[in-house]
């Protein structure tokens, strides 16, 4: 019943997000602007970081694409508990004999096709129009390392979850630290840029554990490195495991003490 | 099955129940009634675990199915079939389980209410799916929560007589009080259980 579970809020995400055969084409479009966007902004600034400008559109998309996926956990994770929560389905959730912790995992896991999808969407339009040029070893390890952050970024995002859970609000302050973890782990520019004392930060962040090991590997190193690099991800995993199920345990007691106080605020 | 000892709960400076006790013994039907905010609703809540009492004490050893008063509790873009599938897997229920429940409520079970998308479906529809999913697991108490609202007559008369035949204990919470006069439940006032 797990995998049958797993496959209706997979169609339940897909019908919401694709209502309509127009949606696919809207997502087409979308998505050929962004790497518009994209292609110009290296055009325009490549010199002041990069010898060509196929070298900062290849790090512009790499950034985008390597968080693509996990971010999602961090938005996934708050929208389900909002939505969970104003449908009813979170209580009876809580009624029911199923484990909370396995059955919002799953939904929050059924995201991954569709985003892996739109990653693998952006990586052929870049190619088929933007004149990217990668060897497969690289795009395999843009579309499957981050699958090794799983675990961490389900760990956020339950912890995401439990700070709406616990005040009843929270939604923007989630929103805004995914945007300031965007920002130090320098998605769209080197942290080289950054004034030195964000350096320490820029290097300590959830992103930026999945980002570098990646970037690296793509410019230099071997898998042996990557491997190695890969060391701060286990640390951050073990951490934020620990912290989420602390975390989950005391705001559904908290939440069970009075469901009614929530105000979304976004 | 059932025993809830001197349950109290408040909310802020709101006390909703005080010194509430009762007890249910297997397939015994319990009928509560009370005005709009008496508190039925968080008493169910609180015996199916969803809230947490301040004091007291709740002992069950049954399995338990949920109605809830909140019938849009389903998964919008997922037809009724779709989602009797998907809330099986919350209580254990099989596939088998499923496809008996929807042979067994066919007569307020449509095809209308199988084979459309949840977001499409009236408030009578969404309540009769919120009815079967209760059931899906055979449970052996059931605790309902205005399990007629917004039903028609005849598929009120059908979800009656299943109750009042039930193999299990039930316990709900209703304002149509009249309604089940002719069946076997008990009939206690909310007021009057709280105050005991």
């Amino acid at each position: 019943m797990l995998a049958s579970l797993l496959l209706s809020f997979f169609v339940n995400n897909l019908r919401l997000s694709f209502p309509r055969a127009a949606s696919y084409l809207s997502l087409l479009l979308s998505t050929f602007f962004s790497l518009l966007i994209y292609y110009f902004t290296s055009k325009a600034f490549a010199k002041s970081f990069f010898d060509s400008e196929s070298g900062y559109f290849e790090y512009i998309l790499v950034g985008e694409l390597s968080l693509l996926v996990v971010s999602g956990f961090l938005y996934n994770s708050t929208h389900l508990i909002r939505s969970w929560k104003i449908k009813g389905i979170f209580d009876y959730l809580l009624a029911s004999k199923a484990s909370n912790a396995k059955t919002i995992s799953l939904q929050l896991i059924s995201t991954l096709a569709r985003d892996i999808g739109m990653v693998v969407l952006q990586l052929v339009m870049a190619y088929a129009l933007f004149g990217l040029s990668m060897p497969l070893t690289k795009i395999m390890v843009i579309i499957f390392y981050p699958l090794f952050a799983l675990p961490l970024f389900l760990s956020l995002g339950f912890i995401s979850l439990s700070l709406i859970l616990y005040f009843g609000r929270g939604g923007a302050v989630v929103t805004t630290l995914t945007n300031v973890f965007s920002f130090l782990s320098g998605v769209f520019f080197p942290i080289s840029v950054l004034p030195s004392y964000l350096h320490g930060l820029s290097l300590h962040n959830p992103f930026s554990v999945v980002l570098f090991p990646i970037r690296n590997f793509l410019t230099h190193a071997s898998f042996e490195q990557l491997l190695i690099g890969s060391m701060p991800l286990i640390y951050w995993t073990v951490a934020s495991t620990i912290i989420a199920v602390g975390c989950f345990k005391i705001s559904l007691a908290e939440y069970r003490k009075d469901n009614n106080r929530f105000s979304f605020d976004y | 099955m059932l025993s809830a000892h001197k349950l109290s709960k408040h909310f802020g400076h709101n006390k909703i129940i005080s010194n509430l006790s009762f007890e249910l013994k297997a397939s015994d039907k319990l009928l509560i009634s009370g005005a709009n905010g008496c508190g039925k609703s968080t008493l169910a809540k609180i015996l199916v675990g969803v809230l947490s009492q301040d004091s007291g004490a709740i002992q069950c050893e049954a399995s338990m199915g949920w109605m809830p008063a909140q019938s849009e509790s389903f998964f919008p873009e997922l037809t009724g079939i779709e989602n009797l599938y998907a809330f099986a897997s919350f209580n254990n229920a099989t596939k088998l389980d499923v496809e008996r429940s929807i042979g067994e409520h066919s007569k307020i079970l449509s095809d209308d209410i199988l084979n459309s998308r949840f977001k499409s479906f009236s408030s009578g529809m969404r309540q009769k799916l919120n009815f079967v999913r209760a059931l899906l697991h055979r449970p052996d108490l059931l605790i309902l929560d205005e399990p007629l609202a917004h039903l028609d007559d005849e598929s009120r008369t059908y979800v009656i007589s299943f109750l009042a035949n039930y193999h299990g204990g039930v316990l709900l919470m209703s304002h149509f009080q009249e309604l089940w006069k002719s069946s076997n439940f008990t009939h206690l006032e909310f007021g009057a259980l709280n105050a005991s």
